[in-house]
C-alpha cells in the first residue's frame, strides 16, 4: 500500500514542480497576465490621482489670480504678480502634458520623476506668490480695522485693546515684509500673523456689539484740508496734524511731539476750530463747515440711511443727524 | 367593612384626583378681563447696531478665503510623486 502511495506521489511531484522552464506556455503566462493587470490597474488609479492633482492646482492659481486682481495693491505690482503666476502656469502645463502622455506604467513613472523635478522649481515659487498676495490683502484688513477703531472711538467706545491689538498685529506685518524681501519668510511666520490679526479682529467684532448709535445719531466721516468748525451736539474724533481749538462737556486729548494734539475725543455742547490736515470722525448732530481749503466726506443724515459721499469747498458746512 | 370600601374609594378618588393628567378638566381660574396687550417695542433698523456697515463681515470672509487657500496650498504641496 506504501509502495502505491509512494509511486503515486514521485508521479505527481515533477508536474507540481516542474519550472517555468519545463512549462513555458502555462506558468509564466498566468502570472505575467497577472502583475501586468496590477500594473495597468496601478497606473490607471496613479494617473487618475495626478490628473485630478493638477486639476487642484489649476483651480487653485485662478483663485490666487483672481485674488491679486481684486486686491488693491499697485497696477505695477499686479502685472509683475501675473507674470509671476503665468510661470508657474506654464511649468504646470509642462507636468500636465508629461502626465497626459503617459500610456503606461513605465511612462508614467518617468514623467511622474520629471514633473517631481518641475514641481520642485515651482511649488517654492507658488508659496511666495501666496504670502504675497496674503500680506497685500492684510495690509488691506488692517487698514479697514483702524477705520472701524475710528468709529468705535468716535462713537465713545475704549478702543484701547483694538488699538494695541492692531498695532501688534502691523509690526508683525513689517517684520514678515522684511523676512519677504530676505526670502526667508516661514509658514510659521505667516501663522503668527494671521494669530495677530485675528486677535485684532475678534477684539473689533466685540466691540461692534456695544456699537450701537441712536436712531437720531448722524455719522459723519470727513478728511479736511484747511480751516473747518465743527459744532452741535455729539461725540467727535478728531485726528491728524494742525492746530486745534475745542470747547465742549468732555474732551480728551492725546498730544505728540511739540505737544501738539494729534487726537481729540470732544463729547456733549462741541465747537471746535482747526486748521490743518485732519480726520474727522463724528456721531450725533451737528455741523461741519469749510472756512477754508479742501474737504471730502462720507455721511449718513440718520443711522438708518445710507451713507452718502460728497466733497465742500470754502463756505460750504454739511450738516448731520435727524 | 363598609367603612373600609368607603375609606379605600375615597382615597381612590382623591389619589386620581392629584394625579389627574394636565390635560385632564382645566381648573377654574377665575374670569379677569382681558388686560390690554402690552407694545411689544418693534425693532426698527435705526435701533439695530449698524455694525453691517463696519463690513465686518467682508473682513470675516476676506480672512476665511486667504486662511482657506493657504491650507489648500499646503494640500498640494503634500503631493507625492512615487509610482
Amino acid at each position: 500500500m506504501l509502495l502505491v502511495v509512494a509511486l503515486a506521489l514521485l508521479a505527481t511531484v515533477p508536474a507540481i514542480a516542474a519550472s517555468p522552464d519545463e512549462k513555458p506556455g502555462v506558468g509564466k503566462a498566468f502570472g505575467a497576465g497577472k502583475g501586468d493587470e496590477i500594473r495597468e490597474k496601478m497606473f490607471q488609479e496613479r494617473k487618475e490621482m495626478m490628473t485630478t492633482w493638477l486639476q487642484n492646482c489649476d483651480r487653485w492659481m485662478e483663485r490666487l489670480r483672481a485674488r491679486v486682481e481684486e486686491s488693491n495693491i499697485g497696477q505695477e505690482s499686479k502685472l509683475r504678480i501675473q507674470e509671476r503666476i503665468n510661470n508657474v502656469e506654464n511649468r504646470i502645463n509642462e507636468i500636465k502634458a508629461r502626465i497626459g502622455s503617459a500610456k503606461d506604467y513605465d511612462e508614467l513613472r518617468n514623467a511622474t520623476r520629471e514633473s517631481k523635478e518641475i514641481w520642485l522649481g515651482i511649488s517654492k515659487e507658488m508659496r511666495m506668490i501666496a504670502y504675497e498676495n496674503y500680506v497685500s490683502h492684510i495690509d488691506n484688513v488692517l487698514r479697514k480695522l483702524d477705520e472701524i477703531a475710528d468709529r468705535f472711538e468716535s462713537y465713545g467706545l475704549d478702543t484701547t485693546q483694538l488699538r494695541n491689538a492692531i498695532n501688534e498685529a502691523n509690526s508683525t506685518l513689517q517684520s514678515v515684509r522684511e523676512k519677504m524681501a530676505g526670502g526667508t519668510v516661514t509658514p510659521k511666520d505667516i501663522a503668527e500673523l494671521n494669530k495677530k490679526v485675528m486677535n485684532a479682529f475678534n477684539e473689533a467684532k466685540r466691540l461692534a456689539r456695544e456699537y450701537k448709535p441712536k436712531p437720531s445719531d448722524g455719522i459723519l466721516m470727513a478728511n479736511v484740508n484747511g480751516n473747518f468748525t465743527l459744532t452741535g451736539n455729539m461725540t467727535a474724533l478728531i485726528k491728524g496734524n494742525g492746530e486745534l481749538h475745542a470747547t465742549a462737556t468732555a474732551k480728551s486729548e492725546s498730544k505728540g511731539a511739540a505737544e501738539r494734539i494729534e487726537a481729540l475725543v470732544v463729547r456733549g455742547n462741541v465747537n471746535v476750530n482747526g486748521n490743518g490736515t485732519f480726520k474727522i470722525v463724528a456721531h450725533g448732530n451737528g455741523t461741519l463747515t469749510l472756512n477754508d481749503g479742501s474737504a471730502s466726506y462720507v455721511f449718513k443724515q440718520c443711522v438708518n440711511q445710507k451713507f452718502v459721499n460728497g466733497t465742500l469747498s470754502k463756505g460750504e458746512s454739511i450738516s448731520f443727524g435727524c | 367593612m363598609k367603612r373600609f370600601s368607603i375609606f379605600l374609594i375615597t382615597i381612590s378618588l382623591l389619589f386620581l384626583g392629584c394625579s389627574s393628567p394636565e390635560g385632564g378638566k382645566a381648573p377654574v381660574t377665575p374670569a379677569t378681563t382681558p388686560s390690554k396687550p402690552t407694545p411689544t417695542p418693534t425693532q426698527t433698523p435705526a435701533e439695530q447696531s449698524t455694525g453691517s456697515d463696519l463690513g465686518i463681515e467682508d473682513i470675516q470672509k476676506d480672512l476665511e478665503e486667504l486662511e482657506k487657500m493657504l491650507s489648500e496650498l499646503e494640500e498640494l504641496e503634500n503631493v507625492t510623486f512615487e509610482v
